[in-house]
C-alpha cells in the first residue's frame, strides 16, 4: 500500500512537474503515464473518467488525478495523486512570488512586470480564441456569447449566475 | 479564521461553478478575488497569473494555494485548494459507477453546449477587464497584439512569451 501511494505520488508529481498551458493541456501526458507506463488504468475506463470529468464544473486535471489514484489505491490514492499534480508547482510560485515582492519596489523588477501584463491579456484572448470554434457553432450559440459578454460588461450579475443560466438555457433550447 | 472560512466558501463557489478545465475558471477567480472580496489589487493578480503562466502544472490550483497564503498564511492555502478541488473530485469518483447513464446522456450534452458560449464569453471578458491596467500605452499594446498574433499563428511556447515580456519591460524601460 505505501509503495503504491509513493508510486502514484511520484508520478503525478512528475506529469505536473512538466506540462505548461493549466490543466488541459496535461492530458495527454498524465494518459501516457496512466495507461501506457504505469498500465494503472484501461484506455476506455480513462476516457470514461474524462467524458465525466468534462460534464463536472472544476480543475480537470485534478479530477482525473483523482479518479485514477482512487482507482489504484481508493481514497488515500485519490488524495496522494491530487498532492502530487499540484503540490511541485503550487511551492514553485510561492516561492518564486514570495521573491517577487521581496523586489517589486526595484525599477528593473517594476518595467519587467509592466512587459509581462500584456502577455496575460493577449494569453487570455487566445484561451477565448481557441474555444470559439468549439463553443460557437451556430446563430444560437453565438448569441448566448454575446448576450453573457454583454451582461458582464455592462451589469454586475455575478458571472457564476451567468455561467448557470447558460446551462440552463442549452437545455432549455435543445442545443 | 473567518478568513479562512471565507477563502474556502469563496473558491468552493468558484470549484462549483467553473466548467472547462483550470484555465477558464482565472475569469472567476479573478472576479471573486479582486471584485467582490477585494483581497487583492488587479494588477497584483495580474502578475501572480504571469508568473503561475511561466511556470508548468495546472494554473487553477497554483492560483487557489497562492492566493489563500497571501490572505491568511498556510491555513488559507489548504482552505482555498480544498474548496477548488474537493467538490468536483468527490462528484467525479461518485459518478464513476454511474458512466452510462452521465457520458452521452442528451440533457448533459445540451448543458455543455450551452455552457461553452459563457466560457468564451468570460475568457474574453477577463481580458477586456484587465486590459485597463496593463494596456496603458502604444508600447504595451504593442506587447500584447504581437503577442496574441504569435500565439494564434505559431507553435511557440506558453511560457516563453511570460520571459519575453519581461525582458521587453526591461529592454524598453516600461
Amino acid at each position: 500500500m505505501g509503495k503504491d501511494l509513493f508510486a502514484l505520488f511520484v508520478s503525478f508529481a512528475k506529469t505536473g512537474s512538466v506540462a505548461y498551458g493549466g490543466g488541459p493541456s496535461m492530458v495527454p501526458l498524465l494518459k501516457a503515464e496512466v495507461i501506457e507506463r504505469r498500465n494503472w488504468i484501461g484506455t476506455e475506463d480513462f476516457m470514461d473518467a474524462l467524458a465525466i470529468g468534462n460534464a463536472l464544473p472544476g480543475p480537470i486535471i485534478t479530477k482525473m488525478s483523482a479518479a485514477i489514484g482512487y482507482r489504484k489505491a481508493g481514497w488515500p490514492g485519490a488524495l496522494v495523486a491530487i498532492a502530487g499534480i499540484i503540490l511541485p508547482s503550487a511551492l514553485a510560485l510561492l516561492v518564486l512570488m514570495g521573491f517577487v515582492s521581496l523586489v517589486k519596489d526595484n525599477p528593473l523588477v517594476t518595467s519587467m512586470l509592466r512587459g509581462l501584463r500584456p502577455v496575460v491579456v493577449a494569453m487570455l484572448a487566445y484561451a477565448a480564441w481557441d474555444m470559439a470554434p468549439n463553443a460557437l457553432k451556430n446563430r444560437t450559440t453565438w448569441v448566448i456569447c454575446g448576450v453573457s459578454l454583454a451582461l458582464m460588461v455592462f451589469s454586475p450579475i455575478h458571472p457564476a449566475l451567468i455561467i448557470v443560466a447558460g446551462a440552463v438555457a442549452g437545455i432549455a433550447l435543445k442545443l | 479564521m473567518s478568513t479562512v472560512l471565507a477563502l474556502f466558501w469563496s473558491f468552493l463557489k468558484i470549484g462549483c461553478v467553473g466548467y472547462g478545465g483550470g484555465p477558464s475558471m482565472v475569469p472567476l477567480i479573478k472576479e471573486e478575488v479582486v471584485n467582490i472580496q477585494q483581497w487583492m489589487s488587479v494588477t497584483d493578480f495580474v502578475d501572480m497569473l504571469a508568473i503561475g503562466n511561466a511556470l508548468p502544472g495546472p494554473i487553477a490550483t497554483k492560483l487557489s494555494v497562492v492566493i489563500g497564503f497571501d490572505v491568511a498564511g498556510p491555513l488559507g492555502s489548504i482552505a482555498a485548494l480544498a474548496g477548488t478541488v474537493l467538490p468536483s473530485v468527490v462528484v467525479l469518483i461518485l459518478l464513476l459507477r454511474f458512466v452510462a447513464m452521465i457520458s452521452g446522456n442528451p440533457k448533459v450534452t445540451s448543458m455543455l453546449k450551452g455552457l461553452r458560449p459563457v466560457v468564451v464569453a468570460l475568457l474574453a471578458y477577463a481580458a477586456y477587464d484587465m486590459s485597463f491596467g496593463s494596456l496603458t500605452g502604444p508600447l504595451t499594446w504593442a506587447i500584447g497584439g504581437v503577442t496574441l498574433l504569435l500565439m494564434i499563428f505559431t507553435k511557440i511556447h506558453p511560457a516563453l512569451f511570460v520571459v519575453a515580456g519581461a525582458v521587453a519591460g526591461a529592454l524598453l524601460g516600461l
